[in-house]
Order: C-alpha cells, then sequence, then structure tokens
C-alpha cells in the first residue's frame, strides 16, 4: 500500500501541453473594447515580454520547457501523488481517491509553476523588473519567489484590505525580496486619487491591476505579469496534469474523474488539460470545474442586468446573460464573458468538454476540515471546492457500490489562510438567509464609508 | 456579517462588498449575497434605480480587455 506516488527528476516532464492545438472549436480572439477589432500580440507588447506573447497565441501542441526553468522546477517538483486512504476509509467508499500535492513548493501553492516561467522568459528578453497585483497575497509570494531566483526586482501592488489582514503573506514577498505596497498606493496616479481620498481606503482588485500596468507601462525595462486568466498561464500549469498521468500509470490506474477548483482557472487547467486532451481523443472520463456559489463564474455566469434584445430597446432585466444553469453561454463578439474565468477554460465548458458545480462557503470548510482530520494537510480555502466535489463523488460512489477512480489537484496548503479557518471555527462564517434586524446591523456598519456618488 | 471572498481569497464584511467600487457595489455583489438577503431591493434603496441600473447594467469586461484598456489609455511608454 503506496501511500505516495513520486516521480523521479528525470522522469519529470519536458515540455508543456498546450490544449489550443486540440480544441475542436478555436479559441476566438477577444476583441479591443475601444476599437471592436481583435486584440493583436503587439498591443500587449508595452506590457508582455514577446517571448512570451508568442505562447499566448501558440498553437503548438508542445512546447519545450527551458533548462533553466527545469533547474528551478526541480526544487519541489515533480510533486507527490498522493492516495487519500484515510479520507477514502473514513468516508467508507470504494472509490479510490488521489490529490496531487501542490502544496509543497515554497510559496505553498501551484502558483509558481507559471511565476518561475515567467520570470525566466522575461529575464531573457531583458526585463529588469517585474509588476504585479495580488488580492490575498498568492500570486504575490509567488512570484516574489520565482523573481529572486532569476535576480529580478518586482513590486506588488496588494489590496489594502487584504494588506491589514495578512501580514504573513507581504512578509513572504519581503523575505524573498519582492516589495510590496498597500493598495491604493501614493506611488500611482491610478492610486493616488483614492489615496489621497482616504489613506486608509480598502483597495480593490481593479485598483490594483490599475497600478500595476501604470507601473509597467511607464517604468524603465518593466513588464507586468498576471498568475491566471492568460493562455500562457495555463500552458505552464500543464506540468501539474502531465506529472499526474505518469504517476497514476506507475500504479496502474487512469481517473473516471478529475476535479479542481476554478477561481480564474489555472490550476483547474493545470490537472485537467492532459486528460481534456484524451476526452478529445475518446477516453471516457468527467472533468469537473468546482466554484463557490458566492461566485458562480461558471455554474451561473455573470449576473447582470442586461438588454433583453441587441437593439436594446427593452428595458434592463435582471438576469444571468448567459442563461440559468447550465445553458451554454452565448459567443458575443468578443469572445465568451465568463468575468474572471480564463477563456480556455469556458471554451470547454461550451463544448462540453467539463461541467462544472458550485458549493457554499459552509460546505467548503466542512469538506476542508474533514480532510486535514484526516490526511493531516491543512487545504487552502479554494482547494477546499476541489474537496468538497472529491467528498460528494466519493459518498455517490459508495452509494452504487463503484470503484471509482478520482483524481483531484490539492492546489495550495492553508497554513498562511488560518484566519478564514478561525471565522469558520468560531461560527463567524454562515450562508443562512440573513433576518430583518441583522440587515439592520449592516446598514448601520455602513455609514463609515463614503455615500456612492 | 462575513463571506469568503473569492475574488480576494479571504474572509470579507459585507460593508466591503456593497461600498469597494468608488462607493459603489462590487458586480459580483448580488449573486454572493442573493442567498441570505433580498440584496437587490437593498442596494436599490441605498443607490437608487438610476444607480442600480448603472452599476449593474451591461456585460462585465473580461480581464485581458480590462487590460488593454488600461494600456491603451496609458498610452506607449516614452
Amino acid at each position: 500500500m503506496n501511500r505516495k506516488t513520486i516521480l523521479s527528476e528525470q522522469d519529470m516532464p519536458r515540455a508543456w501541453y498546450n490544449i489550443q492545438a486540440d480544441l475542436p472549436n478555436p479559441l476566438p480572439p477577444p476583441l479591443n473594447p475601444a476599437t471592436g477589432e481583435p486584440i493583436t500580440p503587439d498591443m500587449l507588447s508595452p506590457i508582455l515580454p514577446m517571448n512570451l506573447i508568442e505562447q499566448e497565441v501558440s498553437t503548438e501542441r508542445w512546447i519545450d520547457i527551458p533548462d533553466q526553468v527545469i533547474e528551478r522546477l526541480l526544487m519541489w517538483r515533480p510533486t507527490p501523488l498522493y492516495r487519500a486512504y484515510a479520507l477514502e476509509k473514513f468516508l467508507g467508499t470504494p472509490a479510490h481517491i488521489y490529490f496531487k500535492n501542490e502544496g509543497v513548493s515554497p510559496p505553498g501553492s501551484h502558483k509558481p509553476n507559471t511565476a518561475i516561467a515567467q520570470a525566466y522568459y522575461n529575464k531573457v528578453f531583458g526585463t529588469k523588473r517585474l509588476a504585479t497585483e495580488t488580492g490575498a497575497g498568492q500570486w504575490g509570494s509567488a512570484l516574489a519567489f520565482a523573481c529572486n531566483q532569476f535576480g529580478l526586482e518586482l513590486k506588488v501592488y496588494m489590496v489594502r484590505v487584504s494588506f491589514n489582514q495578512k501580514p504573513y503573506r507581504r512578509i513572504m514577498m519581503e523575505t524573498w525580496g519582492g516589495k510590496c505596497v498597500p493598495s491604493p498606493s501614493p506611488d500611482t496616479n491610478a492610486g493616488r486619487k483614492y489615496f489621497e481620498q482616504n489613506a486608509e481606503h480598502p483597495g480593490s482588485l481593479g485598483i490594483a491591476i490599475s497600478e500595476a500596468i501604470e507601473d509597467a507601462v511607464t517604468s524603465k525595462d518593466t513588464k507586468y505579469s498576471l498568475g491566471s486568466v492568460l493562455n500562457h498561464v495555463m500552458l505552464h500549469q500543464t506540468i501539474i496534469g502531465l506529472e499526474a498521468q505518469k504517476q497514476l500509470a506507475m500504479v496502474g490506474e487512469y481517473p473516471d474523474m478529475v476535479i479542481g477548483c476554478a477561481g480564474g482557472g489555472s490550476n483547474f487547467a493545470g490537472i485537467s488539460f492532459p486528460f481534456i486532451r484524451d476526452k478529445i481523443h475518446g477516453k471516457e472520463i468527467k472533468i469537473i470545474a468546482s466554484e463557490p456559489t458566492s461566485c458562480p463564474t461558471l455554474t451561473k455566469g455573470p449576473y447582470v442586468y442586461d438588454f433583453g434584445d441587441t437593439a436594446q430597446t427593452t428595458p434592463l432585466l435582471p438576469m444571468y446573460s448567459i442563461g440559468h444553469d447550465f445553458v451554454p453561454a452565448p459567443i458575443h463578439a468578443g469572445g465568451l464573458r465568463y468575468h474572471g474565468m480564463a477563456p480556455l477554460v469556458s471554451r470547454l465548458l461550451v463544448d462540453g468538454l467539463i461541467e462544472a458545480r458550485a458549493y457554499s462557503q459552509l460546505e467548503t470548510f466542512a469538506a476542508g476540515l474533514m480532510f486535514a482530520r484526516t490526511e493531516g494537510f491543512i487545504p487552502a480555502p479554494e482547494t477546499n471546492h476541489a474537496i468538497a466535489c472529491v467528498i460528494e463523488e466519493a459518498r455517490k460512489a459508495k452509494e452504487e457500490g463503484k470503484e471509482k477512480v478520482i483524481l483531484m489537484n490539492w492546489s495550495g496548503h492553508g497554513v498562511i489562510d488560518l484566519s478564514s479557518y478561525d471565522a469558520y471555527l468560531s461560527g463567524k462564517l454562515e450562508d443562512y438567509a440573513l433576518q430583518d434586524e441583522e440587515i439592520a446591523k449592516l446598514v448601520k456598519d455602513l455609514e463609515k464609508y463614503p455615500k456612492p456618488r | 456579517m462575513n463571506i469568503y471572498c473569492s475574488q480576494l481569497g479571504m474572509i470579507i464584511e459585507f460593508s466591503y462588498c456593497v461600498s469597494m467600487n468608488e462607493g459603489l457595489p462590487c458586480r459580483n455583489a448580488i449573486r454572493c449575497w442573493r442567498d441570505r438577503m433580498d440584496i437587490e431591493h437593498y442596494l436599490k434603496e441605498i443607490l437608487g434605480e438610476e444607480g442600480f441600473h448603472k452599476n449593474f447594467s451591461g456585460l462585465p469586461k473580461t480581464r485581458l480587455e480590462r487590460i488593454i484598456e488600461l494600456v491603451n489609455n496609458l498610452g506607449e511608454k516614452g
């Protein structure tokens, strides 16, 4: 009974898999919002080095991993594939549950798989300095680690509300030599207008993105780096699934289903794309993206007020713009409009190659606790969405008496996110409907904020 | 009242959700809170019908579209 399956360093994949080569329907090009014309590579050149732009638009199936990237990835890769025997036993399921432990990287998540590659390509391009934004700090810390490896300077604009509440991620960034500032900051035009109104402005991801882009465009030898959504980010993450394929073959198994949590899509892409290739070529396999009910990008699509007709003659109607539940999204001229989700992942959903499920925050933390109390490792809160899905499928396998093989991407550990667990354990996280008096309290709480214009 | 914000990857307060966008609500506020309260009614009260529609109308831009828009606005690097 092997708990871990370890791939040798020599057997680590030497090429990334590019799913764009196998897509049944090519990805429509994104459009420039100013002109309505397709975005061309040269439009990205102020913020990305040309070698990464080439990867962004490449349709080559396999892209060699440079030796210097391999050398750095070997610091923690290949990551172990675990058989979750204790969780299986606890659930009493006949399912075989495997998880790919991406929490063993120095920053503790899958993010450095692309951070290392992006830092390398910037270095060889001649970039001296990178700018980026980060929400809770996972991406910022991964990029700080990667920039340190290749001798690049880094400035991270971290949403202030997170900067204040999550000091450990900031300290990680600074330990690796990155500079982390709370956003809005006084350092950019985009940040200054908010900072000068209120030096304690809580910030938002949108403001932090604006600051990082401005920094990259206006500073010498500086480029921008993004840890999700873009095609080349998905590409770099495929090493996860490629390793898992080899490891499962070592134990004579092939998954009935592959499960990953989907935020910006990169960890889901990493575990699933190589298996989706198998599916496109005839394998029977279920691929599930798991996401929060509170932000059901894939299961519900953006809830927006939209015109009921293209001529915009009807009143504004509240609706899910992609239709209810699992109705595929209409493909607009600008491509798929899943806010914050990688276009490649969205495309796969529309093509029926993947499915999506949503779980409430209480379900996901309960799942994370069950995992920590059986398998030992404390998962990152986003990883808990994948675990909730695995548990659901393992229970279904028990009901059906079927020995299903389930593969999950365990995308990161939650040791730096313990405040979220604390909120859950102390009953501060709830899914139930709010009563009027509670809403009144929330409204009162709002008085400290500036009124909308 | 708190909620786990999947965009920021942390626990945040309701007050942040409804004021983080230059005093206006997050685009996700309706989806995040609608199972727990009549968030649309509440937002219409504080924003007014027009303000509500202005905030939530239209399709959101994709991340890449937002980035290109920012780059266009900033112009070429000197």
